[in-house]
């Protein structure tokens, strides 16, 4: 299913949460395969829920992955978690024929109509499910192997079981490994019948350099960069699995959560009298910590503050 | 559990394996085995996993060496300068700041002539704004280190062996240099050596350490009469440096299999135009030769002492008429980059154009689009350029692309 011939490459990538185990994703690949192989993962801070990318190259031919470029047009992309798809485009640089292997317990064609491509395969599985129910936490990064396994041939399950024996100790080695297998047999497949081209793979012309962002002269005085407000365009409310919910009712106007917040994502307005009063929370910048349902004293035994657990990503 | 990523390297290995590791583990690797007595160093990114892997050796049990911590990198430069003249085979790690907060103590290890090592993570320094990711830092004083770069994981696990071996064979401190992040944090499967092997290569010679019993003057105040006599000595010392080099990679590659070079070519035989290189970006300029003949890579394995002789020859003998530089620093103000400032007086005699693009720095990768645009330009270059350098793969304005020399290039 692959192509090994030589000269031949493949890559992969791997999009995941921070804390989700993207980076050892690409790792196991690394270890599962027999040949020339390397990984690295998009070079940033990671933290905690942000959108990760991890990239493995695999060829038959050292020479063919010498390169120490980025990847650009990978042929798998496998996504650890499926609210990601919300916030990077997942498809980019993914060319007819190539696979979308996607952790998601929604069905192909919500999917295939939020992605918007139909002409690339699907590999659909509830990863998250099975390795809750097999390690006991949701961590997907050797279920999503056992379909990428399954669907690229780039290695069997017995070169992933060496891989798991190389990367876990204890008795995590067995229960991945059964975690893998019931993969391999339940993912849901669907394939079009297009053959994958890696001459339509082509990386867009000086795509890496962001050609739309300001240049050399655009700056005001040197390199001095005067921008307001950098952060405020980052959508970090994404990272978190809460919702901070306010009830004013209950709410004395202590300010206490203003001072905790660490994101400054408590929302005040200005009272005729001058006054700042608390009105809500910004839910483009909480990451749903709670300090502020912690601190919160609220009125009368109830909290002004309360975090919930949010629901399904809606597409 | 996860697997501690530094395992392999707990007990002895008896014969040459293969694993999968960062760069920066496999440094930790490669220098567990060359057995050091000291190691002191402050961390920084991209370097910090390399010093951190050691402590997980020694508190393994599988080194016996001072793993000694100290409060900022000038401080680690100063204490491995002194336990190395003591005596003791000593190893520390850098990069980009930690680098130049470093600088006031690192003449003194090239002065003593002491054999210390190095591992630098190179990454760019912070101005106008931080960036952690690559840049050639290391390039920027010439202090008198031996510096070697890698272009992969084997090549950076088998420099901190070698780099052993360059040190305690010329006297002088050895830094041995990979990318930031491109090499530190990317996972390459490579061949280790067997310890014993490592043993083989890096015996403990007998060399002039600081003693009661041979009383002289370490770093004390010297008049104008004296100190001009002292730098010429060191000059001269270092004009011997490159054969033992030679020697300690055939040694090492007599035992490994793994023969290196000062200066490697990749396709250079009737190549007209040359890529001159060091680090990572040679791999990516070797894949794209691929589909691109007729254009030669040169890539710099010893940055110091520069091999300048060597490289005219190789010019010379492959008959190459233009020669472009790709570098990962700058210079405001120089007439050149530090890499460009090197190579372009070593091939002055040719009288042949030589342009200097700064490309990559801050991480930014370089890919075909590069290497595309060095070609057209170079195709266009006639006579020794107007400019000797320019920036590429950065944008003028939004939406435009940096090009100070369109009149010489058609698109």
């Amino acid at each position: 299913m692959s192509s090994n011939e030589k000269g031949s490459l493949t890559s992969i990538r791997f999009h995941a949460r921070g804390g989700q185990g993207g980076v050892t994703a690409a790792q196991l690949v690394v270890y599962a395969y027999n040949g020339p192989a390397k990984c690295f993962p998009r070079f940033g801070a990671e933290r905690m829920g942000s959108p990760t990318e991890a990239f493995t190259k695999v060829s038959q031919d050292a020479e063919a992955i010498r390169s120490n470029e980025q990847v650009y047009t990978p042929r798998y992309v496998c996504i650890l978690d499926d609210t990601i798809i919300n916030d990077v485009c997942v498809t980019n640089g993914l060319a007819p024929g190539g696979w979308l292997i996607i952790n998601t317990v929604k069905n192909i064609d919500t999917l295939k109509k939020f992605i918007g491509r139909s002409d690339v395969n699907y590999a659909l599985i509830d990863a998250t499910g099975l390795a809750i129910e097999m390690l006991g936490r949701p961590i997907t990064n050797t279920a999503i192997l056992g379909a990428l396994s399954k669907v690229s041939g780039l290695f069997s399950i017995k070169d992933l079981e060496k891989a798991i024996e190389f990367q876990f100790r204890g008795d995590l080695v067995k229960k991945n490994i059964d975690l893998v297998k019931a993969v391999y047999d339940k993912v849901q497949i669907y394939k079009v019948d297009i053959p994958y081209d890696s001459k339509k793979a082509e990386k867009p012309k000086w795509n890496h350099v962001e050609v739309e962002y300001q240049g050399a002269k655009d700056y005001e005085i040197g390199a001095v960069w005067y921008t307001q407000g950098a952060s405020l365009q980052v959508n970090t409310g994404s990272w978190g699995a809460y919702k901070i919910l306010y009830d004013p009712d209950h709410c004395i106007q202590c300010q206490k959560c203003f001072y905790v917040c660490p994101d400054m994502a408590i929302l005040r307005e200005k009272q005729s009298n001058g006054e700042w009063h608390i009105v809500g929370t910004d839910a483009k910048h909480c990451k749903g910590c709670r300090l502020c349902v912690e601190v919160c004293p609220g009125k009368d035994g109830v909290k002004a503050r309360s975090a919930k657990l949010k629901e399904e990503v809606e597409f | 559990m996860s697997v501690q990523p530094m395992e392999p390297f707990f007990k002895e290995i008896k014969e040459p394996i293969e694993l999968a590791m960062t760069g920066n583990y496999a440094v930790a690797g490669g220098v567990t085995q060359t057995d050091p007595d000291v190691i002191c160093a402050f961390p920084i990114t991209p370097q910090t996993q390399s010093v951190e892997g050691l402590s997980d050796v020694i508190y393994n049990g599988r080194l016996k060496a001072a793993f000694v911590n100290v409060e900022s990198e000038l401080a680690a430069m100063s204490f491995s300068t002194a336990a190395c003249a003591s005596g003791a085979r000593t190893f520390t790690a850098t990069a980009s700041q930690g680098y130049m907060l470093m600088m006031e103590a690192l003449p003194m290890a090239v002065g003593w002539r002491v054999p210390l090592t190095m591992l630098i993570s190179a990454r760019a320094f912070n101005a106008p704004n931080l960036s952690i990711w690559n840049a050639w830092e290391f390039t920027l004083a010439d202090l008198g280190w031996n510096t070697i770069v890698a272009e992969n994981v084997q090549e950076t696990y088998d420099n901190s062996i070698i780099s052993v071996m360059i040190a305690e064979k010329t006297l002088f401190p050895t830094m041995f240099v990979h990318d930031g992040f491109i090499i530190s944090h990317a996972v390459h499967k490579f061949i280790t050596l067997a310890d014993e092997q490592v043993r083989k290569l890096t015996p403990q010679l007998k060399r002039h350490v600081i003693t009661p019993e041979k009383p002289g003057l370490w770093g004390s105040l010297v008049t104008p009469e004296q100190l001009m006599e002292q730098r010429l000595a060191i000059d001269l010392a270092k004009k011997e440096v490159p054969p033992k080099i030679d020697e300690a990679f055939k040694e090492f590659g007599k035992e490994t299999g793994r023969y290196y070079n000062q200066i490697e070519t990749n396709k250079c035989d009737g190549a007209k135009v040359a890529i001159i290189s060091m680090g990572s970006v040679c791999g990516n300029i070797a894949s794209w030769q691929d589909k691109n003949p007729g254009i030669g890579l040169i890539k710099i394995r010893t940055y110091r002492p520069f091999p300048t002789f060597q490289l005219r020859k190789i010019i010379e003998d492959c008959g190459i008429e233009k020669v472009a530089i790709i570098e990962k620093f700058d210079a405001p103000g120089a007439p050149l980059a530090q890499v460009g400032s090197s190579v372009i007086p070593a091939l002055y005699p040719l009288g042949i154009p030589i342009k200097d693009f700064i490309a990559g720095y801050g991480g930014r990768d370089i890919t075909k689009d590069e290497f595309d645009l060095i070609k057209r330009k170079m195709d266009k270059v006639t006579g020794i350029p107007s400019q000797f350098y320019e920036y590429i793969g950065v944008r003028e304005s939004k939406g435009k692309l940096w090009d100070p020399n369109p009149m010489e290039v058609s698109k």
